[in-house]
C-alpha cells in the first residue's frame, strides 16, 4: 500500500533545505505524544459518559460523580461544532473579501 | 476508486441500519437506556472520527525521522549547482 519510498525511508515527504534542529525535533515528538494521549483520553471518557453510564444502574456515586449530567455530552460538543464552523467561515469570507478589495485596487 | 467503494458502503449502510434501528427502538422492545444510547450514536461516531485524526496527526509527528545528514547533503548540493548555473551565466540571486 502506497508508493515505494526513498532509499532513506523518510517518514512523510522529505524537508527542504535548513528542517528543524534537534531541539525542535524533541519538542515536535513531545507535542505527538501529547496529541496522542489526548485522543485517547477524549475518547475513553466520551465513550464511557454516552455509551456505558446509561447501564450503570446501581447508583455508584463514585462513578457517576466523575461525569458530568449526561446533557452536556451533547450541549459541549454541539458548541464546539458551533464555533469551529463559524470560525472557518468567518475566516473563508474575510479572505474572499480581502481578494476581492485587492482585484478592484489592482 | 476502490477504496473509496468500500468506505461509501460500509457509511451507507451504517447510516441506513442506525435509521431502521431508530425508527423501530420501541417495536425491537429496547429499554429507555439503550434508546438513549442509539440516539446518541451518530455524534459519539463524529467525536470518535474528530479522535481518531487526532490520534494520526500525533502519531505522525512523534515519528516523523529526520534526516540531518542528508539535510546537509542537499545543502551543498544547492551550493553546488548554483556556483555551476552562475558561471554559465545564468542570473541567480
Amino acid at each position: 500500500k502506497g508508493s515505494p519510498r526513498g532509499a532513506r525511508g523518510a517518514q512523510g515527504g522529505g524537508r527542504g533545505q535548513g528542517g528543524p534542529g534537534v531541539a525542535m525535533a524533541l519538542a515536535e515528538k513531545l507535542l505527538g505524544s501529547l496529541l496522542i494521549l489526548a485522543s485517547v483520553g477524549i475518547f475513553v471518557y466520551y465513550s464511557v459518559w454516552v455509551l456505558v453510564l446509561p447501564f450503570v444502574d446501581e447508583d455508584i456515586p463514585r462513578l457517576r460523580s466523575l461525569f458530568p449530567p449526561r446533557v452536556y455530552a451533547i450541549a459541549i460538543p454541539a458548541v464546539l461544532l458551533v464555533l469551529f464552523l463559524s470560525a472557518v467561515s468567518i475566516f473563508i469570507g474575510v479572505t474572499v473579501v480581502r481578494t476581492q478589495r485587492k482585484r478592484k485596487a489592482a | 476508486m476502490r477504496r473509496y467503494k468500500v468506505i461509501t458502503t460500509v457509511l451507507l449502510s451504517a447510516v441506513l441500519s442506525w435509521v431502521l434501528l431508530l425508527l423501530n427502538m420501541d417495536a425491537l422492545g429496547l429499554d429507555a437506556k439503550a434508546q438513549e444510547v442509539v440516539e446518541i450514536l451518530p455524534l459519539w461516531a463524529l467525536i470518535t472520527l474528530g479522535c481518531h485524526a487526532l490520534f494520526s496527526i500525533g502519531s505522525s509527528l512523534a515519528t516523523f525521522n529526520d534526516v540531518p545528514h542528508e539535510v546537509d547533503a542537499l545543502h551543498e548540493d544547492i551550493l553546488r549547482v548554483k556556483a555551476a548555473l552562475q558561471s554559465k551565466g545564468v542570473p541567480l540571486e
